[in-house]
Protein backbone atom coordinates (compact mmCIF):
# COMPACT_ATOMS: atom_id res chain seq x y z
CA UNK A 1 0.00 0.00 0.00
CA UNK A 2 1.41 3.35 -1.00
CA UNK A 3 2.03 5.96 1.61
CA UNK A 4 -0.94 8.30 1.41
CA UNK A 5 -1.06 11.47 3.44
CA UNK A 6 -3.95 11.82 5.85
CA UNK A 7 -7.25 13.02 4.45
CA UNK A 8 -7.41 16.74 5.22
CA UNK A 9 -10.35 17.92 7.33
CA UNK A 10 -13.28 19.26 5.31
CA UNK A 11 -14.52 21.63 8.05
CA UNK A 12 -18.09 20.76 7.20
CA UNK A 13 -19.34 21.26 10.73
CA UNK A 14 -18.08 24.81 11.09
CA UNK A 15 -19.25 25.50 7.51
CA UNK A 16 -22.78 24.52 8.52
CA UNK A 17 -22.60 26.62 11.67
CA UNK A 18 -21.44 29.65 9.72
CA UNK A 19 -24.08 29.17 7.02
CA UNK A 20 -27.04 28.73 9.26
CA UNK A 21 -26.12 30.95 12.19
CA UNK A 22 -24.17 33.80 10.71
CA UNK A 23 -26.67 35.08 8.20
CA UNK A 24 -23.99 35.45 5.56
CA UNK A 25 -23.59 33.67 2.22
CA UNK A 26 -19.85 33.15 2.89
CA UNK A 27 -20.81 29.93 4.64
CA UNK A 28 -22.04 28.52 1.31
CA UNK A 29 -18.59 29.14 -0.21
CA UNK A 30 -17.14 27.20 2.67
CA UNK A 31 -19.41 24.22 1.97
CA UNK A 32 -18.41 24.33 -1.71
CA UNK A 33 -14.74 23.99 -0.73
CA UNK A 34 -15.77 21.31 1.71
CA UNK A 35 -17.09 19.20 -1.18
CA UNK A 36 -13.82 19.72 -3.04
CA UNK A 37 -11.65 18.31 -0.27
CA UNK A 38 -12.78 14.72 -0.69
CA UNK A 39 -12.97 15.03 -4.48
CA UNK A 40 -9.37 16.12 -4.82
CA UNK A 41 -8.20 13.63 -2.24
CA UNK A 42 -9.90 10.69 -3.95
CA UNK A 43 -8.43 11.82 -7.29
CA UNK A 44 -5.00 11.58 -5.68
CA UNK A 45 -4.49 15.33 -5.77
CA UNK A 46 -3.35 15.73 -2.17
CA UNK A 47 -2.10 19.29 -2.58
CA UNK A 48 -5.43 20.32 -4.06
CA UNK A 49 -7.27 18.63 -1.22
CA UNK A 50 -5.16 20.49 1.31
CA UNK A 51 -5.78 23.79 -0.47
CA UNK A 52 -9.53 23.17 -0.57
CA UNK A 53 -9.39 22.27 3.10
CA UNK A 54 -7.64 25.54 3.95
CA UNK A 55 -10.13 27.51 1.84
CA UNK A 56 -13.08 25.84 3.53
CA UNK A 57 -11.61 26.82 6.89
CA UNK A 58 -10.83 30.38 5.80
CA UNK A 59 -14.32 31.06 4.42
CA UNK A 60 -16.02 29.60 7.47
CA UNK A 61 -13.89 31.83 9.68
CA UNK A 62 -14.58 34.85 7.45
CA UNK A 63 -18.28 34.23 7.88
CA UNK A 64 -18.07 33.76 11.64
CA UNK A 65 -15.81 36.77 12.19
CA UNK A 66 -17.97 38.99 9.98
CA UNK A 67 -21.05 37.95 11.92
CA UNK A 68 -19.33 38.58 15.26
CA UNK A 69 -18.15 42.03 14.13
CA UNK A 70 -21.60 43.03 12.87
CA UNK A 71 -23.10 41.69 16.06
CA UNK A 72 -20.76 43.69 18.29
CA UNK A 73 -21.22 46.89 16.30
CA UNK A 74 -25.00 46.52 16.53
CA UNK A 75 -24.96 45.72 20.21
CA UNK A 76 -22.70 48.71 20.86
CA UNK A 77 -24.85 51.16 18.90
CA UNK A 78 -28.17 50.02 20.29
CA UNK A 79 -26.77 49.39 23.74
CA UNK A 80 -25.59 53.00 23.92
CA UNK A 81 -28.89 54.26 22.55
CA UNK A 82 -30.73 52.18 25.13
CA UNK A 83 -28.56 53.46 27.98
CA UNK A 84 -29.01 56.99 26.64
CA UNK A 85 -32.79 56.59 26.71
CA UNK A 86 -32.65 55.28 30.28
CA UNK A 87 -30.54 58.17 31.56
CA UNK B 1 -7.28 26.53 14.50
CA UNK B 2 -6.74 23.49 16.63
CA UNK B 3 -9.73 21.47 17.57
CA UNK B 4 -9.20 22.33 21.22
CA UNK B 5 -9.23 26.07 20.69
CA UNK B 6 -12.32 25.62 18.52
CA UNK B 7 -14.10 23.78 21.34
CA UNK B 8 -13.20 26.52 23.80
CA UNK B 9 -14.47 29.17 21.36
CA UNK B 10 -17.77 27.33 20.90
CA UNK B 11 -18.10 26.87 24.65
CA UNK B 12 -17.49 30.53 25.43
CA UNK B 13 -19.75 31.74 22.62
CA UNK B 14 -22.56 29.41 23.66
CA UNK B 15 -22.40 30.32 27.34
CA UNK B 16 -22.49 34.03 26.48
CA UNK B 17 -25.13 33.94 23.77
CA UNK B 18 -27.58 31.28 24.93
CA UNK B 19 -28.80 33.21 28.01
CA UNK B 20 -29.04 36.33 25.86
CA UNK B 21 -31.13 34.57 23.23
CA UNK B 22 -33.25 32.99 25.92
CA UNK B 23 -34.17 36.18 27.70
CA UNK B 24 -34.35 38.61 24.84
CA UNK B 25 -36.80 38.17 22.01
CA UNK B 26 -35.07 39.22 18.76
CA UNK B 27 -38.50 40.03 17.36
CA UNK B 28 -39.14 42.80 19.87
CA UNK B 29 -35.64 44.00 20.59
CA UNK B 30 -33.89 45.73 17.78
CA UNK B 31 -30.46 45.33 19.33
CA UNK B 32 -30.17 42.08 17.42
CA UNK B 33 -28.47 42.73 14.12
CA UNK B 34 -30.32 42.47 10.89
CA UNK B 35 -28.22 40.69 8.30
CA UNK B 36 -26.14 43.11 6.21
CA UNK B 37 -26.72 40.85 3.20
CA UNK B 38 -30.48 41.20 3.61
CA UNK B 39 -30.17 44.95 4.12
CA UNK B 40 -28.09 45.29 0.96
CA UNK B 41 -29.89 42.93 -1.38
CA UNK B 42 -33.32 42.35 0.12
CA UNK B 43 -32.74 38.62 -0.32
CA UNK B 44 -33.01 35.96 2.38
CA UNK B 45 -29.95 33.77 2.76
CA UNK B 46 -30.06 30.36 4.47
CA UNK B 47 -29.27 31.88 7.86
CA UNK B 48 -32.15 34.34 7.85
CA UNK B 49 -34.45 33.94 10.82
CA UNK B 50 -31.98 31.81 12.76
CA UNK B 51 -31.80 34.23 15.69
CA UNK B 52 -35.56 34.10 16.13
CA UNK B 53 -35.49 30.35 15.55
CA UNK B 54 -32.96 29.91 18.36
CA UNK B 55 -35.02 32.06 20.69
CA UNK B 56 -38.03 29.87 19.90
CA UNK B 57 -36.03 26.70 20.43
CA UNK B 58 -34.81 27.86 23.84
CA UNK B 59 -38.46 28.31 24.77
CA UNK B 60 -39.30 24.91 23.27
CA UNK B 61 -41.53 26.40 20.60
CA UNK B 62 -40.57 23.90 17.93
CA UNK B 63 -43.19 24.84 15.34
CA UNK B 64 -42.40 28.52 15.60
CA UNK B 65 -38.69 27.79 15.31
CA UNK B 66 -39.19 25.78 12.13
CA UNK B 67 -41.36 28.57 10.81
CA UNK B 68 -38.62 31.17 11.31
CA UNK B 69 -35.90 29.00 9.88
CA UNK B 70 -36.64 25.47 8.75
CA UNK B 71 -33.03 24.34 8.91
CA UNK B 72 -31.85 25.51 12.33
CA UNK B 73 -33.26 22.59 14.32
CA UNK B 74 -32.24 19.90 11.77
CA UNK B 75 -28.75 21.45 11.57
CA UNK B 76 -28.35 21.42 15.33
CA UNK B 77 -29.46 17.79 15.46
CA UNK B 78 -26.98 16.96 12.69
CA UNK B 79 -24.15 18.78 14.47
CA UNK B 80 -24.95 17.01 17.72
CA UNK B 81 -24.85 13.70 15.87
CA UNK B 82 -21.47 14.70 14.38
CA UNK B 83 -20.06 15.59 17.80
CA UNK B 84 -21.30 12.26 19.11
CA UNK B 85 -19.66 10.40 16.21
CA UNK B 86 -16.40 12.30 16.71
CA UNK B 87 -16.47 11.35 20.36
CA UNK B 88 -17.14 7.72 19.47
CA UNK B 89 -14.21 7.70 17.04
CA UNK B 90 -11.74 9.66 19.12
CA UNK B 91 -8.23 8.35 18.75
CA UNK B 92 -8.64 7.71 15.01
CA UNK B 93 -7.41 11.24 14.29
CA UNK B 94 -10.60 12.02 12.35
CA UNK B 95 -9.61 9.56 9.63
CA UNK B 96 -12.38 7.07 10.27
CA UNK B 97 -14.64 6.68 7.26
CA UNK B 98 -17.54 5.81 9.53
CA UNK B 99 -17.94 9.49 10.38
CA UNK B 100 -20.84 10.84 8.34
CA UNK B 101 -19.35 14.31 7.82
CA UNK B 102 -16.13 12.82 6.44
CA UNK B 103 -17.83 10.81 3.74
CA UNK B 104 -17.43 12.24 0.25
CA UNK B 105 -21.14 12.62 -0.50
CA UNK B 106 -22.16 14.41 2.68
CA UNK B 107 -20.94 17.93 1.76
CA UNK B 108 -22.64 17.59 -1.65
CA UNK B 109 -25.99 16.61 -0.22
CA UNK B 110 -25.84 19.44 2.30
CA UNK B 111 -24.71 21.95 -0.33
CA UNK B 112 -27.64 21.05 -2.58
CA UNK B 113 -29.96 21.26 0.41
CA UNK B 114 -28.73 24.71 1.45
CA UNK B 115 -28.72 26.08 -2.08
CA UNK B 116 -32.29 24.88 -2.77
CA UNK B 117 -33.33 26.37 0.56
CA UNK B 118 -31.64 29.68 -0.29
CA UNK B 119 -33.32 29.90 -3.68
CA UNK B 120 -36.77 28.59 -2.78
CA UNK B 121 -37.25 30.83 0.22
CA UNK B 122 -36.87 33.84 -2.05
CA UNK B 123 -39.52 32.63 -4.49
CA UNK B 124 -42.66 34.67 -3.85
CA UNK B 125 -45.20 31.85 -4.07
CA UNK B 126 -47.75 31.20 -1.37
CA UNK B 127 -46.97 27.45 -1.28
CA UNK B 128 -43.35 28.21 -0.39
CA UNK B 129 -44.08 30.81 2.25
CA UNK B 130 -43.27 28.32 5.03
CA UNK B 131 -39.62 28.68 4.02
CA UNK B 132 -39.59 32.43 4.62
CA UNK B 133 -38.17 33.73 7.88
CA UNK B 134 -41.37 35.48 9.00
Amino acid sequence: MENKPNRPPNYLAIAIISTILCCLPAGIVSIVYSTKVNNEYDDGNYDGALRASRNAKTWAIVSVVAAVVVWIVYAAIFGLAFLGAMA
Amino acid sequence: MTSKRFKIFIGVAASLLLPLYFFIDPEKWKIFPKCPFLALTGLYCPGCGSQRAIHDLLHLRIASSLDHNLLVLPSLILLTFHAWQLYGNRGTNGQSQKILFHQPKTPYVLLIFFLCFAVLRNVPIEVLSFLKPD
